[in-house]
């Protein structure tokens, strides 16, 4: 029996467990036989062994959900199913949770954001001088200025980017930079982001080509047909998010891996709270009648994470986005992408900003090498001491 | 500029049948001096000559008076729409006729109670029922039907019930507005709700626009610039984006006439020293097109506020928001407007950072709300830092600059002046203050400041350089601008080229 290992964890956040075993060559796998209030079972699954040499151990990931403060316990025993009452090993984890603390700002602004307001600079719009320029009253520390950007004098934010790609004919996986320019002059500020691009398997797999998400900041036209009464008022700057969209090309009769569009109820106020519903993924392997014979649940496939962002404050939360997607080729590929996530602003350094993109290429068997390429780690809430 | 009236408030009589206990009005009786027939029509086409879309006729009760029918159809006959809003007591099968017959297009009926007891009592007894038989008529007829409902501390428990009658009887669209302490209000002020009862209606009514049964419309007294309140309007009003309040439209696109033919910003504002002049001496677009007419709301200034109306981001829009509001609580038009939304978040903000002792963190926190652009928040926490440290050097020279951002031109002079007086050589302050005089129209010493600045200006910040330039250049003189370019240029190499050149920010080529 191992010791108790301790993890740290947030209220509200997921923490996830990863033990290893063989249940191919062994027949033990781990259960969950003790989970203590104060923390939720949000999910469990198996990513199969890296390898395809038979009895090859593979990883158990258990999902949990941090749901109050306080110390709980986590236990997992090792069995197989035909000796139920004889572990052959347990592990037991000590989880405490917090709730994070508030920063000052954090504070102060709860007060004023009790509730939501429209954020005041897209309500003031022309409220500046009528052709007047743009005075560069730049805060005491300027962030930038026109001496540092060049003639286009922009408050240009840098855009993160992330980039990771595997060799040969597997996926590659490219996440172009979104990009934010503020133009703080002109008619009104025109905000826009560039979009985040995904490209994957370039032409040996099912590419999926995610739509630029577009934002537009214009004054929609006050006057509307037959809605006179909104001619007493100013629209608020209209903001469109055009819908990601992703296609999926038909590769030698492939099943398609189809996302539908997410639906962006974004910033309509130009506010921080930014909603956006969960793209959800479906895949036609169904429809094509691939079904997976090497996947006892490949029938139904896959398992689409919902990603959802609600983003309030100065502190965005991005829950995972997660996709599993099918290659249709002889042998199945299946293709993890685990979850980027942003929580940031909970200070310690338990979590990660941005957790890397999560590539698992799996190459069964008759295509080459058997590859794992897993080329960072899958977000980690929680940390283990 | 040009205002153009598309709607107004006409109180065609003061005659009333009923006494409610929250007329602003205080109608009772038709008055002698009301306006003919015959000068009812002359005012219905000078609306035609003003543009106007449509008219809200009301009173008193508008429907004792016998000519309601043909002064809605001379509107009709003359392209503007026609809406009544009445309590109800005389809508029939026969007035709906009517109605439809002159192109109305809404009847509003007023409901101030979900219990027949305190509609009754507000009203008149037996009210109760003959509103909600006007609503059976209007359903029966098809017509476009809506309620309105003065909340005051007698009704604002029963609002769930009031909805309830309304949506039983597929009522299209309610109005909510709070009483305010005028007319016969005004002589039990103790009624009126507290500022904090706004954020519970916009909230209710927020709950009310998503639950879908019944469109919510919040009156020009409720707000302002929650989200839920633009998303309210949105949907009532049926727009594609979230509508938000852009100030008060009195004199602007709307006006409001009374019985007598005085034209006001608003009918709800009927203090003489607001009257614009009377359509029997002038006609009505000699006084909408008067450039002395509505001046105390058509130039109405965020500067001319009082309290946190004067310094609130939205302030340059909001105006304030209501003013009948603020003239009734609180008697004057110049007063803040403490039942507002934002108003009260303003005072929870600065009740939370009473609670902060240390001039450093605030200083710190205030800075991390400049970086997300919260300007309000920032210009809160640091006043709360300036009450602790009321010479600190880093908080002035930020409020200073988040001032000017607010366009709080007066505080930004202020603690710019500050810091010059400790030291004349600091030269970002002597910026801060060039900015903001020329912001405040006091352009020469604006620049004599900004100059200053210059001098003390290394080429490691050259900003003062570029203001100096914009200055000059918004003033029109533009040989000094070019002599601030090559000096800038001589400074530093490269000056010109990326200020001067076409497509650099805000200039021309």
């Amino acid at each position: 029996m191992a010791e108790t290992k301790k993890i740290e964890a947030v209220s509200g956040q997921p923490v996830q467990i990863v033990l290893q075993s063989a249940p191919g060559s062994t027949g033990y796998s781990w259960y969950l036989t003790q989970l203590d209030g104060g923390l939720a079972l949000s999910g469990a699954y198996s990513v199969p062994p890296a390898t395809p040499m038979p009895g090859a151990p593979s990883n158990q990931v258990f999902e949990l959900l941090a749901t109050s403060p306080g110390k709980f316990k986590v236990v997992f025993t090792l069995l197989a199913p035909w000796r139920v009452t004889e572990a052959a090993d347990t592990e037991t984890y000590e989880v405490e949770i917090t709730v994070p603390a508030k920063t000052a700002a954090e504070d102060i602004a709860s007060a004023m954001k009790g509730r939501e307001f429209v954020r005041a600079s897209s309500v003031n719009l022309g409220a500046a001088p009528s052709g007047s320029t743009v005075l560069k009253y730049a805060a005491p520390m300027a962030i930038s200025s026109p001496m540092s950007t060049g003639p286009a004098t922009q408050v240009i934010y840098a855009a993160p980017m992330a980039q990771s790609i595997t060799g040969g004919p597997f996926p590659q996986v490219i996440y172009a930079a979104p990009m934010a320019q503020a133009m703080t002059y002109g008619p009104f500020p025109q905000v826009i982001y560039a979009a985040p691009m995904t490209q994957v398997g370039q032409g040996m797999s099912p590419v999926v080509v995610y739509a630029a998400p577009m934002a537009q900041s214009g004054t929609v036209a006050a006057q509307m047909p037959g809605m006179q009464q909104a001619l007493m008022f100013q629209q608020q700057p209209n903001v469109i998010y055009a819908a990601p969209m992703t296609q999926a090309a038909m590769f030698q009769q492939q099943p398609n891996v189809i996302y539908a569009a997410p639906m962006s109820q974004a910033n309509m106020f130009q506010q921080p709270m930014v909603i956006y519903a969960a793209p959800m993924a479906q895949s036609v392997a169904a429809q094509y009648g691939m079904a997976n014979t090497f996947y006892p649940c490949a029938g139904a496939q896959p398992l689409y994470a919902a990603p959802m962002v609600s983003a309030t404050s100065a502190q965005p939360l991005y829950a995972a986005p997660m996709a599993t997607s099918i290659s249709p080729f002889t042998m199945p590929v299946v293709i993890l992408y685990a979850a980027p996530m942003s929580a940031a602003g909970y200070g310690a350094a338990m979590m990660q900003p941005y957790a890397a993109p999560y590539t698992l290429p799996m190459n069964m068997s008759g295509y080459g090498a058997a590859m794992m390429q897993p080329y960072a780690a899958p977000y980690t809430v929680g940390r283990c001491c | 500029m040009d205002y153009v009236p598309l709607t107004c408030v006409w109180e065609i009589t003061m005659g009333c049948n009923m006494r409610c206990n929250h007329c602003g009005s205080s109608c009772a009786e038709p008055l002698p001096d009301e306006l003919t027939t015959e000068e009812a029509f002359r005012v219905c086409d000078e609306m035609k000559a003003l543009g106007m879309k449509w008219i809200t006729l009301s009173g008193g009760e508008p429907l004792t008076r016998k000519d309601w029918p043909q002064i809605a159809g001379r509107l009709n006959q003359n392209g503007i729409i026609p809406n009544i809003i009445t309590n109800g007591w005389l809508v029939d099968d026969r007035m709906v006729e009517l109605a439809q017959q002159n192109g109305v297009r809404t009847i509003s009926i007023s409901l101030d109670g979900g219990r027949r007891e305190t509609h009754d009592r507000i009203r008149k007894p037996g009210a109760f029922d003959k509103v909600v038989r006007a609503f059976q008529i209007l359903r029966r007829r098809g017509h476009t039907s809506a309620a309105n409902t003065t909340v005051t501390r007698e009704n604002l428990d029963e609002l769930d019930q009031i909805k309830a009658v309304l949506i039983e009887n597929q009522v299209d669209l309610w109005q909510i507005q709070i009483g305010l302490p005028m007319g016969n209000l005004a002589k039990r002020p103790e009624a009126v709700v507290d500022p904090e009862v706004i954020d519970r209606l916009i909230d209710y009514s927020y709950q009310t626009q998503l639950e879908g049964k019944i469109k919510v419309f919040p009156a020009d007294c409720l707000g302002y610039y929650t989200a839920k309140e633009g998303v309210i309007r949105q949907y009532s009003i049926g727009t594609q984006a979230p509508v938000v309040w852009q100030g008060c439209n009195a004199g602007k696109r709307s006006f409001g006439l009374l019985h007598n033919g005085d034209v006001l910003g608003c009918t709800s504002i009927r203090d003489r020293s607001f009257l614009e002049g009377n359509v029997r001496q002038r006609s009505l677009v000699e006084i909408w097109n008067d450039p002395a007419s509505f001046k105390w709301s058509r130039e109405l200034k965020r500067t001319d506020l009082k309290g946190d109306c004067a310094q609130c981001a939205y302030g340059d829009v909001c105006l304030g928001g209501c003013p009948n509001t603020r003239l009734t609580l609180n008697g004057s038009i110049h007063s803040e407007n403490r039942h507002c939304s934002y108003h009260l978040a303003l005072s929870r903000t600065r009740a939370r950072l009473a609670s902060y002792a240390d001039p450093k963190q605030l200083l710190e926190t205030a800075w991390s709300y400049v970086r997300s652009e919260e300007w309000q928040l920032a210009a809160l926490t640091l006043e709360r830092a300036l009450e602790l440290d009321p010479e600190g050097k880093e908080h002035l020279e930020l409020y200073g600059f988040v001032s000017f951002t607010l366009g709080n031109y007066g505080r930004a002079k202020e603690a710019n002046e500050r810091l010059v007086q400790k030291n004349p050589r600091n030269a970002y302050a002597l910026k801060g203050l060039g900015l903001t005089l020329h912001r405040l129209q006091d352009s020469d010493q604006g620049l004599q400041h900004l100059r200053q600045a210059v001098d003390l200006t290394t080429p490691e910040n050259m900003d003062a350089y570029f203001d100096l330039f914009v200055v000059y250049r918004e003033l029109g003189r533009h040989q000094e601008a070019e002599a601030v370019l090559d000096r800038g240029e001589r400074l530093m190499p490269g000056f010109r080229m990326r200020v001067g050149a076409p497509g650099a920010i805000g200039i021309s080529p």
